[in-house]
């Protein structure tokens, strides 16, 4: 009788198990991984879905293989990596200032604090919608500064290297705060009792920070940056809004690259073969950035 | 003494200037929008730009009216809360599952579901479009719900293990050992006690549903199209009206800028969960 008992419960305990997690699963597989899986499986055809009565014709590598000879598919590579770099590179050294200066108690530093946190909850298309209209030539309120102080006027989107500028200043402005918040958090968690022994030992604040803060705070910079850059290869809406591709192909990042072969020109079979390629890239990228980060930490 | 006073005033000074300066680059893009939206036409176009005007509430008629914006605020309402409802408990009952019991496969299961948050979601989309298609599902919300659940149930599964992982496990066994089986435990003692944690995944997760464009631009059509499709379709024309789009602009960003400022607490630790403590 105690048996049977104990071996429901262990029934019942593992029924709660699957069971609760089983809905995650199906959504999970069903909408995520299968559709991967069967874009892969489209990657070896050559069709598009709207002109299905051109019929699927199996070319196995030819996609992948055009890609590698396809110019737009190096530039859009190179405009990527330019963006994510750069807006990494910029939101880390102006969030981890922010965070210096508001981890301590300041005047207004709650204020500060909501201040620098609106811009991230702001939707990335309302974003690009802003930004247009700061850029926008007819009415720019920025060369209307500029004017103010005599320099010369800057059509943002007019040109391929402006408007990339123009988009890595909006993406700075609407990801910053989300460095300042990992760094914040890092800064809040270190111990006290090194930099307090720094402080005794007559270490000046540039020292304190570069021999004791820095160090310690080596985890949480990698992961702070290794979230944002592989979120700003993915950057999508606010590109769609103000430049959907940039003038030429000045800003024609991966994922807008990949919309217009998939969704313009409808080449189905060619863009998930893309959205393939691009898969490998940040697989080997996250496997070379987890490399250098267990040899450095 | 003295000269080490004034020169560590004036380096506060200094480093509270640029704190100042680093803000108005936050806020003015807002600020500028903001008060666009209140122009009329003839104010927004007009060179010198205008700082003071005649606030008038022409834009939100214009869109409320002309662009029938009330069926587009309701399907983004819809998608949203019905997003909610079925990706919080499914979530949070599985990031539960994972916090408390071990079994085998546990971590590399976890990872994967983690590091699907690393996928472009460009990549879901053209299979997703194409079996969309041929299930007949473009154009309504189902499929968009569904997707969107998808899409944040990796984050509220890490979100509410690690908060769970924390969470003593004592009361949850005293409520056992009373009689209760484990999904009463669940329902009636932790989740009360998941309070907080509960309320960052929802905002972060109607967060992420309300702002979301790729999916939504691709899988609607008129009848469910969401909000933030029509905010970018009103600055792709050939001539923008910038006094509506700014509007829709205010109308889509304020709830979410509202909430924001109300639970910035839960945010902190709600974005940095799986970051620090990961």
């Amino acid at each position: 009788m105690k048996q049977e008992f104990y071996i429901f419960k262990l029934i019942r305990k593992r029924l709660f198990l699957f069971f609760s997690i089983l809905p995650s699963l199906i959504f999970i597989f069903g909408v995520l991984i299968y559709p991967m899986v069967y874009s892969l499986y489209i990657s070896l055809f050559e069709f598009s879905i709207a002109k299905p009565y051109y019929g699927l014709r199996f070319i196995a590598l030819k996609n992948y293989i055009d890609i590698v000879y396809s110019f737009h598919f190096w530039n859009s590579l190179k405009v990527t990596f330019i963006f994510a770099v750069a807006v990494t590179f910029f939101e880390f050294i102006l969030g981890l200032g922010l965070a210096l200066l508001l981890q301590q108690e300041i005047i207004g530093r709650k204020v500060f604090i909501s201040i620098i946190l609106i811009p991230m909850m702001i939707s990335p298309v309302i974003t690009g919608v802003i930004w247009k209209l700061i850029y926008s030539p007819e009415i720019s309120i920025f060369n209307y500064f500029l004017s103010l102080f005599r320099l010369p006027q800057i059509q943002w989107l007019a040109t391929p290297s402006n408007a990339l500028r123009a988009l890595i200043i909006m993406d700075v402005w609407q990801w910053t705060s989300f460095m300042f918040l990992i760094l914040l958090a890092g800064l809040q968690s270190l111990p006290k009792a090194p930099l307090e022994a720094a402080l005794i030992d007559g270490a000046s604040q540039l020292q304190r920070f570069r021999y004791i803060t820095l160090p310690l705070m080596k985890r949480v910079i990698a992961i702070a940056i290794a979230l944002r850059l592989f979120d700003a290869l993915k950057i999508f809406d606010p590109v769609y809004v103000l430049t959907a591709g940039g003038p030429g192909l000045g800003t024609d990042v991966y994922s807008i690259f990949v919309y217009r072969i998939g969704f313009i020109h409808w080449h189905t079979g060619l863009a998930s073969a893309l959205c393939w390629v691009f898969m490998y890239i940040v697989l080997i990228l996250t496997i070379i950035f987890f490399k250098i980060i267990k040899l450095k930490i | 003494m003295k000269k080490i006073n004034s020169k560590s005033y004036l380096k506060k000074i200094f480093l509270y200037l640029i704190l100042v300066v680093i803000c108005i680059y936050f806020i003015f893009p807002i600020y500028w929008s903001l008060i666009t939206a209140f122009k009329h036409p003839a104010d927004i176009y007009s060179w010198p730009p205008k700082f003071i005007f005649k606030p008038t509430l022409i834009n939100w008629r214009y869109i409320w009216y002309d662009w029938e914006l009330s069926r587009f605020l309701i399907n983004s309402l819809i998608v949203t809360s019905i997003t909610l409802i079925i990706a919080i408990p499914i979530g949070s009952l599985a990031g539960y599952s994972f916090s408390r019991f071990k079994f085998k496969g546990r971590e590399s299961l976890l990872m994967d579901i983690l590091s699907l948050r690393m996928v472009p979601p460009i990549v879901g989309l053209i299979p997703l479009f194409i079996i969309a298609k041929n299930l007949n599902l473009l154009n309504t919300y189902v499929i968009l719900i569904i997707i969107y659940v998808t899409f944040n149930l990796p984050l509220i599964i890490w979100i509410s293990k690690s908060f769970f992982d924390d969470l003593p496990i004592e009361v949850e066994e005293a409520a056992l050992i009373d009689g209760c089986d484990k999904l009463s435990a669940f329902i009636r003692v932790v989740l009360p006690m998941a309070r907080s944690s509960i309320i960052a995944i929802v905002i972060i997760t109607a967060i992420f549903v309300w702002n979301e464009f790729m999916f939504a631009n691709i899988l609607t059509g008129f009848e469910t199209r969401t909000l933030p499709v029509i905010a970018g379709m009103s600055v792709r024309q050939r001539s923008i009206e910038w006094g509506p789009a700014a509007m829709l602009a205010l109308i889509i960003a304020l709830p979410i800028v509202i909430l924001t400022l109300i639970i910035q607490k839960y945010l902190v630790t709600g974005l940095t969960f799986g970051a620090v403590k990961g």
